[in-house]
């Protein structure tokens, strides 16, 4: 084994990764080689000193307390996220952000049909068009509604099914394409 | 019987909140030990246990998909540690400042009775570690951390660190390289 194909397998040697045929070549090599060997030995070294443990222990109370702490931040702050079984567990019809929001695209959907319906029949564009506003503040304050909680929340199969639904109807993207696209209001960031 | 990881990962998802506790009571020493070595103080260590929780908590609707969750939580808790890092950069690194050194509390290596003077020695012995570990990029301080530190392979590393493995034998050479610069005296 030369010096080159040594040093290229300095450090596989040292991490034990050979196989038993380069293992034997490699210590052939340094038998016979000085600078490999110390090259070789201040790894081994360096291996051990970093070993060395440097993390002091903390208090001991500290992972109960740390346990504690995570468990306020994370479980007991979102609870009524996680679905036991039991009828109580579930949220009332308008307590679920989800109702809200299915509620809330209703409203607007209905304000937007009626703007469209009124539009053709007998009144002015200026109405349609400030009906339509309206409904696009409508269908906003519901996105926002979505995205400001949607990290914290576990749609439920059927949770989806009835977002799914509720979005299939608004119809193909354009003003409102971004609503139609399921996975950025179930997504995590 | 010990559940396993998985299993535990698997009622964790399903929304049992014990099968959380116990994954927390599981990896909070490692990733503390971790934390602790790259950011080399108490506080920030702590920070870095609580907020990797807390993250493993909001994504827990993506764990379906892990499929190694030793690695998603150590890359969280090695991305926030990266984070802080970079945010205590100029703000006078606690790290580097001997004197923050917590000096009540039990140092693992003089566990056993050592006079005064060892203790001052292997306080000594870490500090110059630390101020070497120091000196490296993150991301080379980090991958000699996990590999030589905390024992992980180099695919773990590569996962961890989502890279390719080639990058993790790359930046451990290199961190290696200058660390035995740094360290000759203490490697003689
Ligand atoms: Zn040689």
């Amino acid at each position: 084994m030369t010096c080159r194909t040594f040093q290229s397998l300095l450090e596989s040697f040292a991490d034990n990764e050979l196989d038993p045929s380069q293992v034997a070549q490699a210590r052939e090599h340094l038998k016979s080689c000085d600078i490999c060997r110390e090259e070789y030995t201040s790894t081994l070294a360096l291996k051990q000193l970093l070993s060395t443990p440097t993390v002091p222990d903390p208090d001991p109370g500290y992972w109960d307390e740390v346990t504690d702490l995570i468990l306020a931040r994370s479980v007991r702050s979102t609870s009524e996220y996680f679905r036991e079984p039991g009828p109580a567990a579930r949220p009332g019809l308008f307590d679920s952000s989800l109702t809200r929001a299915t509620l809330s695209v209703a409203a607007s959907l209905a304000i937007l049909f009626m703007a469209l319906f009124l539009g053709e029949t007998h009144e002015s564009q200026a109405d349609r068009i400030a009906m339509t506003e309206q409904a696009m503040i409508e269908t906003s304050s519901m996105v926002a509604l979505i995205n400001s909680d949607s990290e914290e929340t576990m749609w439920t199969p059927e949770d989806q099914q009835r977002l799914t639904g509720c979005l299939t109807i608004m119809g193909p993207p354009g003003m409102m394409g971004r609503l139609t696209d399921l996975s950025d209001l179930t997504g995590v960031e | 019987m010990t559940e396993t990881i998985p299993e535990l990962v698997k009622r964790f998802t399903e929304g049992d909140s014990d099968a959380f506790a116990e994954l927390v009571s599981r990896y909070q020493k490692k990733i503390y030990h971790l934390a602790y070595q790259i950011l080399g103080n108490h506080l920030d260590a702590d920070e870095v246990v609580q907020e990797s929780f807390v993250r493993v908590y909001r994504k827990r609707k993506d764990l379906a998909r892990v499929t190694n969750f030793t690695s998603f939580v150590i890359r969280i808790a090695t991305n926030y540690s990266i984070d802080l890092v970079r945010k205590r950069r100029g703000h006078n690194q606690v790290s580097s400042d001997p004197t923050l050194m917590p000096g009540d509390v039990q140092v693992e290596l003089s566990k056993n009775v050592s006079t005064p003077r060892e203790d001052f020695e292997n306080k000594r012995l870490m500090e110059e570690i630390r101020r070497a570990l120091d000196t490296l990029p993150p991301r080379q301080k980090i991958t000699a951390l996990l590999h030589d530190v905390e024992g992980y392979s180099k695919p773990e590393i590569a996962e961890i660190l989502e890279c390719p493995e080639a990058t993790v034998r790359s930046n451990l050479h290199i961190a290696r390289t200058k660390l035995k610069k740094i360290l000759k005296k203490r490697l003689s």
